[in-house]
């Protein structure tokens, strides 16, 4: 009995160490955006800041460089960008899945195959094919390049395959197409997996920094992420501001995994690849 | 008795919406694409001007003056005849400039041209004998200039074709850029789409009601895979074809404001990035080498320590949530944010490792994690990066790789009095074998395209540190141009990188088949 016991104490203890370990570094950053300079610059450094309330990092940083303009860059092109995929993807996946035509299966599993290739080899040509047509250093070249994504179509087939025939064949029946067959039924059923979807592309679409750093020059169109970085690099060593823009950044998609945590999760989990 | 009516209905409003946008957007198309040619040729005809002035006046004034200095052999007679030319170019050049915008052709142009250098050079040479030679001269050689010159002037205009323009004209300063530089495509895609439309016309004509109800059902799988492929045609497509070709074009000028050019095809790329120029370091093999030291270290750490997690957390555990929430935070939370603790904690004088590691050991000196001249010191930082934030997904598919294991299976174990130990090894490793396998190529792929993590720990500037990766590399030379920067490097190093990454998922593959449990 009393090795259980012990066990269990063991476990409880190994999970709370990782558990620190994984959320210490938030605990840092949020606690760093509330001290002073002063504070921020001694060693051995300080577990809790002085004043908890003090917001000035805060304003500075909002001051500093245009946060509010970078929020509203990231959920205009989180919004559409998952506005545009949610679309072609519910119509790929039904393509894909109810429709029959020539060649279906052998194109997905081309279609598959071409999920192999890094975004770092498409990234040149994309880069080129945005300039060329003007929109480079513009917020439609965050979203236009990622309207299609083979993976969410993967999944969303799959569980459109796995929604039995007999609710198509009755409902051509009763006379509807294949257009409203989709949205009034599919799409209702399929909920779940399009949470999922939804979830992982408005986190990709949100946390993007490597893209964003590329077709972007301007200020008044850069995202959260790139504008963050911009600020580190230009605002030299004040870590303590520093830290208040990076909690400023983190907060909205903490506060949707803290709401959305067992979507997120078990999306993950479904789909194998990272948001 | 009652047909089902409405399916032929809906069949017919499709074909017939069909032909009606095929042809309208084909119209389009193909109307831009003309527009875009009919503009390419009025550049190309801009373009040509300056050049045929330029190689008009050149040629005639240094054939011209070898004429002339071949009259006499007094060098101080050369040198008047020289000051007559150098007075006269201005005017001379004007005058070409004008005549040519004008439309005179070649032979006036020349003659006239030629007429105002020797009144340039009789000017300096006053009324005598050497004035007469070389008057006379000029009259002799005169039609046979006219056409030598006319003929290298052709030379240089014809090198000036459409194609040649529509390679280096400027983003930022041609106006209707895109319509011009993608007109063929245009056309091509126009002309196409009008086709479609007459093929579905005729064949509307040629059934039946039946029939077109039956094409329109063809069609409407099609329309629904439209939008995807349209995105997957230019975005995936067309770039893997195009950077494959484009890593065989050397000294390919970056398409900033200099469209793509390139001077030949060759291996000329590759051998840069894989061997370098002598004398220099090789930045990429640097950064292959910072890449696959960072997978093969970060990887296995992070699947091992994930396995342990997972396997405690799935424990029947109180607070299982809340566990769940620590463990998982930092993979929603933006990189780029998160690296900058991870650099303030990794601060020399004022982080937070250096505080530990003195707290556990106060007499060691403070270690300077992101400004260490010791390699080593630099690679851990981004390896203890990589696998803190490689956590959280890895232990997600672990657990959930570990949930579908059926209880009974341990059930049954216990009952036989096997070991925690035992039942772990025996049943628990080999049934999560596959999520392992899995987890490992997933890791390694993304590991192998490391860049934020550079970026953001070193402050945008990881080649100053020797921490370079391959995706900082091909990025790298995408937005710099210098001449020791191409597109032409950044797409041989692209494909050098997705065909390592494809060799060594192969290679894993074929490993697991021995210890995967199928």
């Amino acid at each position: 009995m009393t090795r259980r016991i012990v066990f269990r104490t063991l476990l409880y203890i190994a999970l709370f160490i990782g558990a620190v370990v994984m959320v210490f570094p938030f605990y840092w950053m949020i606690s760093s955006s509330f001290k002073t300079a002063a504070e921020m610059n001694v060693f051995p450094p300080r577990m809790v800041p002085n004043n908890w309330l003090n917001f000035d990092n805060y304003v500075e940083a909002w001051h500093t460089a245009p946060f509010a303009t970078y929020f509203v860059n990231s959920i205009v092109v989180c919004v559409s960008s998952v506005a545009v995929v949610m679309f072609t993807t519910i119509l790929a996946a039904f393509a894909f899945s109810r429709l029959n035509f020539p060649g279906r299966d052998l194109l997905f599993t081309l279609l598959l195959s071409l999920m192999m290739i890094p975004f770092e080899l498409l990234v040149i040509t994309n880069y080129q094919t945005m300039v060329r047509t003007g929109l480079y250093d513009t917020l439609y070249a965050l979203v236009l390049p990622f309207t299609s994504s083979i993976f969410y179509t993967y999944i969303l087939r799959n569980f459109f395959l796995s929604i039995p025939d007999s609710l198509y064949y009755s409902a051509q029946v009763d006379g509807s197409g294949n257009w409203s067959y989709l949205w009034k039924v599919m799409v209702p059923i399929a909920r779940p997996s399009l949470v999922t979807i939804l979830l992982l592309n408005a986190m990709a679409s949100w946390n993007s920094f490597m893209w964003p750093k590329l077709v972007i020059a301007h200020d008044e169109f850069r995202t959260l992420p790139y504008g963050l970085f911009t600020f580190t690099t230009e605002s030299g060593s004040h870590n303590e501001i520093i830290m208040a823009a990076a909690t400023l950044v983190v907060m909205p998609m903490l506060i949707l995994f803290l709401f959305a945590r067992k979507q997120i999760v078990r999306g993950v989990a479904r789909g194998g690849i990272k948001g | 008795m009652t047909s089902l009516k409405k399916k032929p209905r809906r069949g017919l409003k499709r074909v017939i919406a069909h032909i009606a946008l095929f042809a309208l957007i084909g119209l389009l198309a193909t109307g831009l694409g003309v527009y875009g040619n009919a503009l390419m040729n009025k550049a190309t005809g801009n373009a040509r001007i300056p050049t045929r002035v330029d190689a008009l006046h050149k040629e005639t004034e240094n054939l011209l003056k070898a004429e002339m200095h071949a009259t006499t052999t007094d060098a101080k007679l050369q040198s008047q005849m020289t000051n007559g030319f150098s007075a006269k170019r201005k005017s001379v050049k004007n005058a070409i400039d004008e005549m040519a915008r004008s439309g005179a052709d070649d032979r006036e142009i020349i003659l006239s041209a030629i007429g105002t250098y020797v009144e340039g050079v009789k000017g300096k040479l006053g009324e005598g004998e050497a004035l007469t030679a070389v008057v006379e001269r000029v009259e002799s050689v005169k039609e046979a200039l006219v056409s030598k010159i006319s003929e290298s002037t052709n030379e240089a205009v014809d090198a000036i074709t459409p194609k040649s323009v529509r390679l280096s004209m400027s983003v930022s300063t041609t106006e209707n850029y895109a319509v011009m530089y993608y007109h063929t495509a245009l056309l091509w895609i126009g002309v196409g789409l009008i086709a479609l439309s007459a093929l579905l016309t005729v064949l509307w004509f040629t059934r039946d009601e039946e029939g077109r109800a039956r094409l329109g059902a063809i069609i409407e799988p099609f329309d629904y895979l439209l939008p995807f492929f349209v995105g997957v045609a230019i975005f995936t497509v067309y770039p893997m074809a195009r950077v494959a070709v484009m890593s065989f074009q050397e000294k390919y000028k970056l398409g900033r404001n200099a469209a793509g050019d390139f001077v030949k095809w060759g291996l000329g790329n590759y051998k840069f990035v894989l061997f370098g120029v002598e004398g220099t370091t090789n930045v990429f093999m640097r950064g292959l080498r910072n890449t696959a030291i960072y997978v093969l270290i970060t990887v296995p750490i992070s699947a091992a320590l994930s396995i342990l997690m997972a396997y405690l957390l799935n424990q029947k555990i109180k607070f299982n949530g809340l566990f769940q929430t620590a463990y998982f935070i930092p993979m929603v939370t933006t990189a780029t944010a998160v690296g900058l603790v991870w650099r303030w904690m990794f601060n020399e004088n004022f982080g937070l490792i250096n505080a530990l590691i003195q707290f556990i050991s106060p007499t060691s000196q403070p270690i300077n994690w992101l400004q260490s001249s010791n390699h080593a010191v630099s690679m851990a930082v981004l390896v203890i990066y990589g696998v803190w934030s490689s956590l959280p997904f890895t232990i997600i598919l672990l657990l959930s790789g570990l949930q579908n294991i059926d209880d009974h299976l341990y059930t049954v174990a216990k009952v036989d009095g096997s070991g925690a130990s035992r039942i772990f090894f025996r049943i628990t490793v080999p049934l999560l074998s596959p999520t392992i396998g899995l987890v490992l190529i997933i890791n390694s792929i993304s590991a192998f395209k490391v860049y934020t993590d550079v970026v953001v720990l070193w402050n945008g500037s990881p080649e100053g540190y020797a921490m370079e990766t391959v995706a900082w590399y091909i990025y790298n030379n995408i937005t710099t141009s210098d001449g020791t920067h191409s597109l032409g490097y950044a797409a041989a190093a692209a494909m050098v990188l997705f065909v390592i990454i494809f060799i060594f998922t192969m290679i894993q593959k074929y490993i697991q088949r021995k210890w995967v449990y199928q």
